[in-house]
């Protein structure tokens, strides 16, 4: 990274202490200083929300800003702004879109790793995994989604990665029984590990209670993630649930469905309750005006335990074999590329 | 906490400090010679350099806890430097690299509470302010620490003990009437 940026990042983690000291006075002054230091083409339509967002003091969208000041340890704020708004945002938005001008492909914003194993029993090691985490990072992608069948059986390995990668966020997909307080801890000490719990909007979810408290208790920031069918829908298509979620201390939820919008009354209760509601949601694959379009390829790719990356894990081409391929040269393969020329509707979910 | 897995991986450290400066070091030289894997290094480690920054603190630690209470001073400086070379290759590879400033932030955490130890002692019966009191140890905790700069740059040999003594004159010409000038 060049002096320029050093310096923009300089001034980026000023601005943020400035705005720590009293975030309801500074949180205005802040989008001045970020509107200084960020292109006037970048995260145009971000920066429009949050400058709506703090104007009105009243709404459920400043209710969840202010309570990251209330719920999240200093440190751990601190670092998820770094990484988060700084490193994936501000300057790797610039980093990604020079890579992506010099190489003409696509940079997605987030890559998502699969701890898991193969039929034959394979994984990706703490080395393999790691390799790829530097190259994505040389191109500018600094936020990484751990899943799996569950990556917490992994633990020591998933610490080490984000102990190693202080510089980017992890977002671990987990079921959030292997979270006890020894794992809270290391999870403070590294600071940019953020947990999404797998709800099932059942009974069942009683037994992540104590989880929930733990993770509360020790101000890390948490959010729930939710696949859902024809089948089992109403278990989230009700107030209660968002409302439960939100008493567990949740700040986002993610839901997975291949019900098409017509038919996904959740969906319906989603955008309905961002207005009303202290809680970040996305329904993958559905909100696609937010994404202005598919995000394959462009916000986000799919490695899976065998080692082949893809544009999504929906979808049933081959991938680039990335044990022997760099990354760049799979950003630049055509199954990727496809994404890159021009913005396809989806291929994996809604096949 | 037993720590056993970061103080093995120190040692290993100090031991490759024997031969290389610490920039030629790799996590992977260090994690071979213990015989752990880096997954192991990364969990306690962000990387060489936050080893070393453990290396110091408990460095400083024990060296802390081995002082002696009521020990002369100049026992105490001495004694310092005998800490530092018992520890020469970590030293000296360690001053060759970009993180100098660690060591002489280290070097400042041993000398200061002996300078301040001394001072305390001219203070009896003064009036002074703790912020003067606190600037004056820390104007004569630079010089040692300059001095003992100069001495690592020059390959810490043994005949340090002659400039010692010397800084002991200088401490004993002029701290008490430098503390003289603050006092009310």
């Amino acid at each position: 990274m060049n002096v320029g940026s050093e310096l923009k990042k300089l001034g980026l983690k000023a601005a943020y202490n400035y705005l720590d000291r009293d975030p309801e006075t500074n949180m205005p002054k802040l989008m001045e200083w970020v509107d200084k230091f960020v292109k006037e083409d970048v995260l145009t339509l971000q920066r429009e929300v949050f400058r709506k967002i703090i104007a009105e003091k009243n709404s459920n969208w400043y209710q969840l800003l202010a309570s990251l000041w209330q719920d999240i340890d200093g440190d751990v704020r601190k670092t998820l702004f770094e990484n988060l708004v700084i490193n994936a945002n501000a300057l790797a938005a610039l980093q990604a879109r020079e890579s992506e001008e010099k190489y003409h492909c696509n940079i997605p914003w987030a890559v998502a790793f699969d701890l898991g194993e193969t039929e034959e029993g394979a994984s990706l090691s703490f080395d393999q995994l790691d390799n790829i985490m530097e190259q994505a990072k040389e191109l500018g992608t600094f936020m990484f989604l751990l899943t799996g069948r569950e990556p917490l059986e992994r633990k020591e390995e998933v610490i080490a990665l984000c102990n190693k990668h202080t510089d980017c966020q992890f977002m671990v997909f987990t079921n959030g029984l292997a979270i006890d307080e020894d794992f809270a801890d290391q999870a403070l000490r590294v600071k940019n590990f953020i947990g999404a719990i797998h709800v099932t909007g059942r009974t069942e979810d009683l037994r992540l209670d104590s989880i929930f408290a733990l993770l509360k208790a020790k101000k890390l920031p948490y959010g729930v993630y939710c696949t859902y069918d024809k089948s089992d829908a109403e278990d989230f298509a009700q107030e209660s649930f968002f409302d439960d979620i939100i008493s567990r201390g949740a700040k986002f939820c993610w839901f997975f469905s291949s019900l098409k919008r017509e038919e996904d009354r959740v969906y319906a209760l989603t955008k309905m309750y961002r207005e009303l509601k202290p809680l970040l949601t996305i329904n993958f694959c559905k909100d696609t005006v937010m994404t202005g379009g598919c995000i394959a390829g462009r916000y986000y790719c799919s490695l899976s335990a065998d080692g082949r990356i893809k544009p999504c894990s929906f979808l049933s081409c081959p991938g680039v074999d990335l044990k022997e391929q760099s990354l760049l040269s799979a950003y630049q393969a055509d199954c990727f590329m496809e994404y890159y020329k021009r913005k396809p509707t989806c291929r994996g979910v809604f096949e | 906490m037993s720590l056993l897995t970061e103080k093995a991986l120190a040692a290993s450290l100090k031991k490759l400090l024997e031969k290389k400066t610490l920039d030629k070091i790799t996590v992977k030289d260090i994690t071979d010679d213990c015989g752990v894997n880096r997954q192991t290094f990364y969990y306690h480690f962000h990387d060489v350099y936050d080893l070393v920054e453990w290396i110091f603190t408990e460095e400083a630690k024990k060296f802390m806890n081995s002082c002696v209470e009521g020990r002369d001073w100049k026992e105490s400086i001495e004694a310092l430097m005998d800490r530092l070379l018992d520890d020469k290759s970590f030293i000296m590879n360690t001053f060759y690299s970009v993180n100098r400033r660690q060591l002489e932030k280290f070097m400042q955490n041993l000398a200061r509470p002996a300078i301040a130890d001394i001072a305390q002692t001219f203070a009896e019966g003064k009036r002074i302010e703790k912020q003067d009191l606190d600037f004056v140890v820390n104007v004569f905790t630079f010089g040692l620490v300059g001095i003992i700069t100069e001495w690592v740059s020059d390959g810490m040999n043994e005949g340090y003990k002659g400039d010692i003594d010397k800084f002991f004159l200088v401490i004993d010409g002029t701290m008490e009437g430098t503390l003289d000038k603050f006092a009310k």
